[in-house]
């Protein structure tokens, strides 16, 4: 649960040993791989600046020999010109219709300022064909190549019809998600502001939690159903004009955060900076799609150990 | 085996673990406290940091923001209904574990706080600061919704904290002061009430310079020449920049009351200043089971 931040752009390990594959077989099968968005869809990059709310379709078309293949992303890579104001991003995965974010996320809550790769809180599976949506809502700053976005992971290649069913059958009952007030979040000087959200799509596993801003301010965050709140007091969060506040690393939490379908959750977020604040705030992590009884052998099933290839 | 029960709007289910905990971040007791020292040579503290009533903590991870890293010391010290244990030997230079970019530090070890336990942090400046804000990033088992394994679980951490807890050992002093090309030698001597073990290396200079970690009881070096004898090499070549801790692959077992020795030389041809941290887990005498 405390991966090496620091080193989380590390290629994926492609020698690592399967059960039941020879590392010849293994390599055959797995590359390492980039996949950018459609270039028709939207150049990067950009040679003017941009506003409002722009499509870009990740697909992934990569055949070999006929045989289709699936791509399993587990980091992100996204620079832009500018973070300050950065524009707010929503996946949505096409295939199986799913948004993976109850609203907008700042682009800068997920991938940071430091052009380093962000490790999903879950892999993004994007089969044969199959399309992930981004859209992004906000200010792009046109000009030089620093506007740009990968997904990297894997490629599985003459993938047996056994392998490939497990792939996509995690995908069925699993998949990244990010949870955030539904409003945009633009505080008043010195003022605290609260947002409810309800726990809608699934059942919500939070691992991360991440957070951007315009200035400083504190953050609160409670369970509402089970009257826990996170927090002795109200947690400070400096904000990017903070001298060494440069990295937005995402804190991994010490413990899972299981919410429940139908669980309401409060940010109560307070202005410190006694100018208008624009706040982004998300927990990161795995929306599970199963019945609440079958939550438990589902996590069970996650923690085999040929599944940690997914997690790396 | 009996577990607890949990209602969801979904109904009632007995076997769902992650149940059991809730993320949860501890800071000091007075809400938002900015810690501020105005002048070099001030103090601040003993800052309490209370964990809840109804729920033990473990903690894992540190976070802080603050206007001038260069010039604090911490110490921190815990009190849970044991005694008052130091979680270092000296104070610690801050920027060495929290880093000039604001990361997450992932303590060596997790710090088990009981409910109603008190962390201790103490604060000393070389120069002025004026804003600093921090919090831990804990879990908090639910002790009401615990079920059998969750009891006994946390029933081994308690015993288990009793005798080990992270701990950060450096320079008596504060720092190593090299002059020009010139070299020194630093020494951190482990207590005789239990063993270090050596998790993570950080550090913060003024300029470049070599070094090394000899155990003088053992002979073991942190880096040994082909030919067996020890030697210097660049430490940002090993550690990193920016107080990044080194994670060893192996931790390294310092007995008891043995003495490392950190050899330094100057390479930047200034004066330089190194303030280094090693981390781990400090385990006193005693029965571990």
């Amino acid at each position: 649960m405390t991966p090496n931040l620091l080193a989380d752009y590390a290629l994926p390990n492609v020698c690592e040993y399967v059960a039941g594959r020879t590392f010849d077989q293994r390599i055959q099968e797995v590359l390492p791989y980039w996949l950018a968005p459609r270039a028709a869809d939207f150049p990067l990059p950009l040679s003017t600046p941009t506003t409002g709310i722009n499509t870009f379709i990740f697909t992934n078309q990569n055949f070999q020999m006929g045989v289709p293949t699936t791509f399993v992303a587990t980091k992100s890579i996204m620079n832009l010109n500018t973070f300050g104001d950065s524009p707010r991003i929503r996946f949505r995965d096409n295939q199986n219709n799913r948004d993976l974010m109850n609203y907008w996320v700042s682009a800068t809550n997920i991938f940071g300022q430091a052009g380093r790769g962000y490790q999903l809180p879950e892999p993004l599976i994007i089969d044969a064909n199959a399309d992930l949506q981004m859209q992004t809502n906000g200010f792009f700053q046109s000009g030089t190549a620093s506007n740009r976005m990968y997904l990297h992971g894997r490629q599985y290649y003459l993938m047996n019809g056994a392998r490939r069913a497990e792939i996509l059958e995690r995908k069925r009952y699993i998949s990244p998600f990010w949870l955030t007030p539904e409003a945009d979040v633009n505080l008043s000087a010195n003022t605290t502001t609260s947002y409810q959200v309800k726990i809608a799509q699934g059942h919500f596993r939070g691992l991360q939690i991440q957070v951007a801003s315009t200035s400083a301010l504190t953050f609160k965050i409670t369970d509402v159903l089970r009257r826990q709140t996170l927090m002795n007091g109200a947690t400070p969060f400096p904000g990017p004009n903070a001298q060494y506040n440069v990295g937005m690393y995402p804190n991994w939490q010490s413990v899972s955060f299981m919410l429940p379908q139908g669980s309401v959750l409060r940010f109560e977020l307070t202005d410190l900076s006694g100018a208008s604040n624009k706040v982004s705030i998300a927990i990161a992590g795995q929306m599970l799609y199963c019945p609440i009884r079958e939550v438990q052998p589902l996590l069970r099933d996650l923690a085999k150990p040929w599944k940690m290839e997914f997690e790396a | 085996m009996k577990s607890a029960l949990y209602k969801t709007p979904q109904g009632i289910i007995g076997d769902l673990g992650e149940i059991q905990s809730v993320p949860y971040f501890l800071t000091p007791n007075v809400p938002n406290e900015v810690i501020a020292l105005t002048a070099p040579g001030l103090a601040a503290g003993p800052i309490p940091m209370t964990a809840p009533f109804d729920g033990p903590l473990i903690l894992r991870s540190l976070y802080a923001n603050i206007t001038d890293l260069a010039t604090a010391f911490v110490d921190f010290s815990i009190q849970d209904g044991t005694e008052e244990r130091q979680l270092q030997n000296a104070p610690i230079y801050l920027p060495t574990i929290l880093g000039t970019y604001e990361r997450p530090y992932y303590l060596p070890q997790y710090l088990f706080i009981p409910e109603n336990g008190v962390l201790n942090m103490s604060l000393g400046s070389t120069a002025a600061f004026t804003d600093l804000r921090m919090c831990f990033g804990a879990a908090k088992l639910l002790r009401r919704t615990l079920d059998q394994s969750g009891k006994l679980a946390l029933d081994r951490i308690q015993r288990r904290s009793i005798l080990s807890i992270p701990y950060f050992m450096t320079f008596q002093n504060g720092s190593l002061a090299l002059g020009a090309l010139g070299s020194g030698t630093g020494e951190m001597q482990v207590s005789n009430e239990g063993t270090f073990l050596l998790r993570k290396i950080s550090y913060i200079s003024t300029g470049a310079l070599n070094f090394n970690i000899r155990n003088e009881s053992t002979g073991e070096s942190l880096f040994v020449a082909p030919a067996g004898q020890t030697y210097d090499v660049p430490i940002q070549t090993i550690v990193g920049q920016f107080g990044t801790p080194l994670d060893l692959i192996e931790p390294w077992l310092i007995g008891n009351g043995q003495k490392l020795l950190v050899t330094a030389t100057d390479t930047s041809n200034g004066a330089n200043t190194l303030y280094l941290t090693l981390s781990g887990e400090f385990i006193r005498n005693g029965d571990m089971r």
